[in-house]
């Protein structure tokens, strides 16, 4: 099977809806933008308008409606922008906070103790914490941009996009993790 | 454009148990008659001697002939024969694997769902055309919103078959929406729960200023009415095995009727409080007779129902509701009548369920509405509608890696730019799924396809870059374009679940056979289109006339106005044209006196 390549070719999200490139959008009348642009573009506005015409509507229509979806979602939104202004994100690395308590987790699963509970208890209120101080960070990063359009608070930005997606992934460890102990559990 | 003016574009209902076909007509959703008279047409089909009957004469064969007679063919479209492996035994029909679709087996005759289904849409298209008194060749089709592309294309097929041209393919819940929206003139958040013959699904729309955007969808399109009929037929087949020592399944004939009397208790304990079913067993051995209550049949039926509250659930989910945020909950579908259904889904959704729309009309209204808009007769009306489930293709490893999300509003794109693996290699197979889980054989596989014509590079080099594009019906189509020089690829997409090009085109040659009926039918309906007024006329005018006529001449006159009434019963055209004549004829005098009388009355 053929492994698919990733290609840059962002569409932007911004300029399809006709809004200005922020990180913060009032959902009402992105709504109202959106409507106003199905009612001029959808297919159903071209009935025996010919095959051509109405190709062509579904292809803009597409573009729109991926558009609005990028543009509703907070976290869509923040990488279509990032991506556009020339800071695409990649992976993270697992935070300096994190990193020690989850090498004691983990090393308490591995030697099956008794402890692995309260460490996963403990990392969890961490991961927690950690979450909320990077929600801090992000709407300040981005409150900054907003303020001065400096390329500065993108970079950062990018970087904890970046880490986002790295603790997505521990979020998913946890849960397997504690699945597990409850299955030692019972 | 003349051509819009003169042929209307119906919406058509293509059910599991019944199929209907409605107009807009002043504004208004109207279902139009079956050449039976009737509102509804059974979706049964039944071979006599090879030849097609649809609708209630047919129904009338599920038991009499169970061999020659198919029905909810819906739940076999766009499926394999693996995939129906379970169902096989519960089908009074004959299924058979097949290459691509699953085949039916109607003495020694194999047919496909397809071909029932056009069958099917043809008699509707035929009973709007008598209805209307104009050709019909243009359509709206609604399909479960859970359908998945190979559904929804072998839905198109068939209206191909039956020489229709489809406009649009419309899910159902959308479509019922549609109608209770506009006739209620709602706005805000609603759910449709919509349980069919054969399938359920449940949408989540916001109604706003003439749009419906449908906010998600979810469902089940192995699940409805049916399933109750046959979970009461499973009781009494164990019954009859422990009493009676019988295998209900052994006779076709016998196991359509114990289905058949299930399902009439069914409907009966909709309003009553037991229902009986009685049934004589094969062979002259005696009756077998079971009392059903309401209480039984609800714990029956409940385990049914039960998946429907999971795809509810994930409905409300998807669109980021809650169901407190609902403002109404629509029930659409024959079973929806049943009180146990209508508890099921108070419960689910925490709220009295609205039960005001014709369960059985509403999806066919749904579809009208559609196609006046699509007739460019709606301006302010729009529909936004969603893809049911994840598109993806397979990558290394057995895994699906999604391109276009479930609920993804349609129509919907997403670009993937493969490259090769071997040096020099010059085509690149691409498998596409449709699905949600991770496994590749856990997906439905929609198609597979080669990108050929690759300039034989080292491996990893070439860049070619394929579009995926589910357009407003819901339908996959890909393209391909080298990057490197911008041309663009051939893709021959082989669908894993559909009739083959070749298999098409077979159908539509047999079809082109069968235009000399649909000719000679169309004389029997113009013939009756024009003795219509004739008889009309005199009717009317007969009892006001009659004494100016002699006793002979009205005698006349009146058994002329009965053997036309009989002939346009009948199926002979140039009958029907005589008699009219001759009516005419016989009239002529009446009609002359009559202005006479009516000219030498003085004024007043």
């Amino acid at each position: 099977m053929p492994q698919p390549v990733r290609t840059d070719e962002a569409a932007d999200p911004f300029a399809a809806l006709g809004v200005a490139r922020s990180f913060r959008i009032e959902l009402a009348p992105l709504e109202k933008r959106f409507y106003a642009l199905s009612r001029a573009l959808h297919p159903d506005r071209f009935p025996g308008k010919g095959a051509v015409a109405v190709q062509r509507s579904v292809e803009r229509m597409s573009l729109v409606n991926q558009a609005y979806r990028t543009l509703k979602d907070v976290g869509l939104r923040r990488e279509a922008l990032l991506a556009l202004e020339g800071f695409p994100t990649s992976g993270g690395k697992m935070p300096m906070e994190l990193a020690e308590s989850w090498f004691d987790l983990q090393d308490a699963l591995a030697e099956g103790t008794e402890s692995s509970r309260f460490k996963l208890q403990a990392f969890e209120t961490e991961l927690h914490e950690f979450q909320e101080v990077r929600e801090a960070r992000l709407r300040s990063l981005e409150d900054r941009w907003e303020a001065d359009r400096a390329p500065g608070a993108l970079q950062a930005l990018a970087t904890e996009v970046g880490v986002g997606a790295y603790l997505k992934s521990l979020e998913r460890d946890v849960v397997r993790i504690r699945e597990r102990l409850r299955g030692q559990a019972s | 454009m003349s051509r819009a003016v003169d042929s209307p574009i119906v919406g058509i209902d293509l059910g599991t148990t019944h199929s209907l076909v409605a107009v807009v007509q002043d504004g208004v959703p109207r279902v139009l008659p079956t050449r039976e008279g009737r509102n509804l047409l059974p979706s049964v089909v039944n071979f006599q001697d090879g030849r097609p009957v649809v609708g209630f004469a047919a129904r009338g064969c599920k038991i009499t002939d169970a061999s020659h007679t198919v029905y909810s063919a819906k739940r076999l479209l766009g499926r394999g024969f693996e995939d129906l492996k379970d169902l096989a035994g519960q089908l009074p029909y004959r299924i058979e694997p097949g290459e691509g679709v699953v085949r039916i087996s109607v003495e020694g005759r194999s047919t496909t769902a397809i071909e029932i289904s056009a069958l099917i849409l043809r008699e509707l298209k035929l009973s709007a055309e008598a209805s209307l008194g104009c050709a019909v060749s243009r359509a709206v089709i609604t399909v479960p919103a859970y359908f998945n592309d190979a559904q929804r294309q072998a839905t198109r097929t068939a209206g191909r078959l039956a020489g229709l041209e489809v406009l649009r393919i419309v899910n159902e819940p959308t479509a019922a929406a549609l109608a209770y929206g506009l006739d209620r003139k709602r706005e805000g958040l609603i759910a449709v729960y919509d349980l069919g013959g054969g399938t359920f699904d449940v949408s989540i729309l916001k109604l706003h200023e003439g749009i419906f955007e449908v906010l998600s969808t979810n469902g089940n399109t192995g699940l409805g009415g049916d399933d109750l009929d046959r979970a009461l037929a499973a009781v009494c087949a164990r019954e009859l095995r422990a009493e009676h020592g019988l295998d209900a399944h052994a006779d076709l004939d016998f196991w359509a009727a114990l289905l058949e009397r299930c399902e009439a208790a069914k409907i009966r304990l909709s309003e009553a409080a037991s229902a009986l079913i009685e049934l004589p067993l094969p062979g002259g051995k005696g009756v077998y007779r079971r009392t059903l209550d309401r209480a039984e049949f609800e714990a029956l039926v409940r385990p049914v129902l039960e998946p429907t509250r999971a795809s509810c659930l994930q409905a409300l989910a998807d669109a980021g509701l809650r169901r407190e945020d609902l403002s109404d909950v629509v029930l659409v579908g024959g079973p929806t009548r049943l009180s146990v259904v209508q508890d099921f889904a108070r419960q689910v959704f925490g709220r009295e369920p609205n039960t005001s729309m014709h369960p059985d009309e509403v999806v066919a209204q749904g579809a009208a509405i559609q196609a006046d808009i699509l007739a460019g007769n709606n301006p302010d009306l729009l529909l936004l509608d969603v893809v049911p489930l994840s598109l993806g293709i397979e990558t290394y490893g057995g895994l699906m890696s999604p391109l276009i999300p479930r609920n993804t509003r349609i129509p919907a794109s997403a670009q993937e730019t493969f490259t090769t693996f071997v040096d020099h290699q010059t085509a690149v197979d691409i498998h596409v799924l449709q699905g949600e889980r991770e496994r590749v054989e856990d997906n439905r596989s929609l198609a597979r396809f080669k990108l050929k014509g690759i300039t034989p590079l080292p491996a990893g080099l070439p860049r070619v870059q394929v579009q995926f594009l589910i357009d407003a019906d819901g339908i996959l189509q890909v393209s391909a374009k080298d990057l490197r020089d911008g041309h663009e690829q051939s893709v021959e997409v082989r669908p894993s679940f559909g009739l083959s090009d070749a298999e098409v085109e077979r159908m539509l040659r047999e079809r082109e056979a069968g235009a000399e009926a649909d000719r000679s039918f169309r004389t029997l309906v113009d013939a009756r289109t024009e003795a219509e007024p004739v008889l009309r006329a005199c009717q009317r005018s007969f009892p006001d006339g009659r004494h100016l006529l002699s006793e002979e001449e009205a005698r006349n006159v009146e058994a002329r106005m009965e053997t036309l009434q009989a002939a346009m019963v009948g199926n002979d055209p140039e009958k029907i044209r005589q008699e009219s004549f001759l009516l005419d004829q016989a009239s002529r005098k009446l009609a002359d006196l009559l202005v006479r009388a009516a000219l030498t009355r003085p004024k007043v």
